[in-house]
């Protein structure tokens, strides 16, 4: 399967601005699904609202493009509706972990068969760059002109922690790891989630003296540390720093294997 | 192999010049305004010189446009 089986060139270019990070997860999300020989009819992406949201829209696959903050709800419905489909959430971290928070805890906790890819560029890009429950401290949006006083919101180790069967986290400056994680979800019942740290020059580094992709890049490559170093906990996060790595890769049952158990399907 | 960028494609973010061990491309950033097209400066110093696959493919998996993509040796 070439790129160009999996994404509409007809729609190339695609709204992301120079050096937004999002595209560089779609060539991670593109390579994961050819090394693993997908077939994309097999599949389903739902999204929310936002700049990440519009990706499913460039792929050769069914989508979903639902209200801001429920897009995990609606892929619930569809998972239930016809569970042969494999359904992949594809949203930013405004659509996941803030307005849809709860769907995402929920989700988590009943290990709901979905894959989630949640693009963190630590500010809402689509509206304008304001502050987003995953900013890092000290950084300004246009919400929080003298800096961020928040504490940042660990997504990552909050699904891990509500016994979600796999849960990562890992950035842009890290694509060959962003890649494998996807490799890793694929195969995987229950809830996976994997939360991706990427760069939005336009409404965050050009605010944060970042304008230039790549220093963005070499920020989250330094700032990176890896949770075999810090714990899961490690970072609560006063400074800015990004724990990467896998907080949780477990194998228990998933919600539909469950309904199937209890006969839930065939009461239909 | 080594890569060649696509210019009907490429937003000339540089983030190939910054992500190549190698350093094979060349490129200024002047602003998201726009800047020069980088160029691929140095293809046979690429990891993929001289091989018929493609054991490192960290531009084509970092360029946001997908503007990169690896050619044999010579091709364009
Ligand atoms: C119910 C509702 N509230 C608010 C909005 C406005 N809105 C649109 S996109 C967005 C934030 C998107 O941020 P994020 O999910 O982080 O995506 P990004 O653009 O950063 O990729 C908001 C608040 C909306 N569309 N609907
Ligand atoms: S506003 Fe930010 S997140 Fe949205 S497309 Fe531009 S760089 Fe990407
Ligand atoms: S990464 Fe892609 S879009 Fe950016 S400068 Fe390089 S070839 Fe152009």
């Amino acid at each position: 399967m070439s790129f160009w089986d999996f994404f509409r060139r007809e729609r190339w270019p695609h709204i992301f601005c120079p050096g937004c990070g999002i595209g560089m997860v779609l060539n991670a999300l593109w390579k994961a699904f050819e090394e693993t020989e997908q077939e994309p009819e097999k599949w389903a992406f739902v999204s929310g609202i936002g700049c990440t949201a519009r990706a499913p829209a460039y792929m050769r696959v069914d989508s979903l493009h639902t209200l801001h903050g429920r897009a995990i709800a609606f892929a619930t419905g569809l998972k239930l509706g016809n569970p042969e489909l494999n359904v992949m959430v594809f949203s930013g971290d405004g659509d996941i972990a803030s307005i849809g928070g709860n769907h995402l805890i929920h989700a988590a906790r009943r290990n709901m068969d979905l894959k989630v890819i949640m693009i963190n560029n630590g500010i809402y890009g689509m509206t304008g760059g304001q502050l987003s429950p995953t900013t890092l401290p000290g950084l300004r949006t246009t919400t929080t002109p003298m800096g961020n006083y928040d504490y940042t919101m660990g997504t990552a180790e909050l699904v891990a922690h509500l016994g979600a069967n796999f849960s990562a986290r890992w950035t842009t400056a890290h694509i060959v790891m962003v890649k494998e994680a996807i490799k890793r979800m694929i195969p995987k019942e229950g809830f996976c989630f994997l939360e991706v740290v990427s760069q939005c020059p336009t409404n965050f580094g050009r605010r944060n003296r970042m304008e230039d992709p790549r220093k963005m890049l070499q920020f989250m490559k330094e700032h990176s540390v890896h949770v075999s170093r810090v714990g899961q906990l490690g970072a609560y996060f006063e400074e800015p720093v990004f724990v990467v790595g896998t907080f949780a890769d477990r194998d228990r049952k998933g919600y539909v294997a469950r309904l199937r158990e209890a006969g839930y399907f065939e009461s239909f | 192999m080594h890569p060649v960028i696509d210019e009907s494609l490429c937003k000339r973010c540089m983030i190939c010049v910054w992500v190549c061990p190698k350093g094979v491309f060349e490129g200024e950033f002047l602003s998201l305004l726009g800047s020069p097209l980088p160029e691929v400066a140095r293809p046979s110093d690429c990891i993929n010189w001289g091989r018929s696959d493609t054991p490192c493919e960290l531009c084509m998996l970092s360029c946001p446009e997908h503007a990169i993509e690896y050619v044999p040796e010579g091709g364009s």
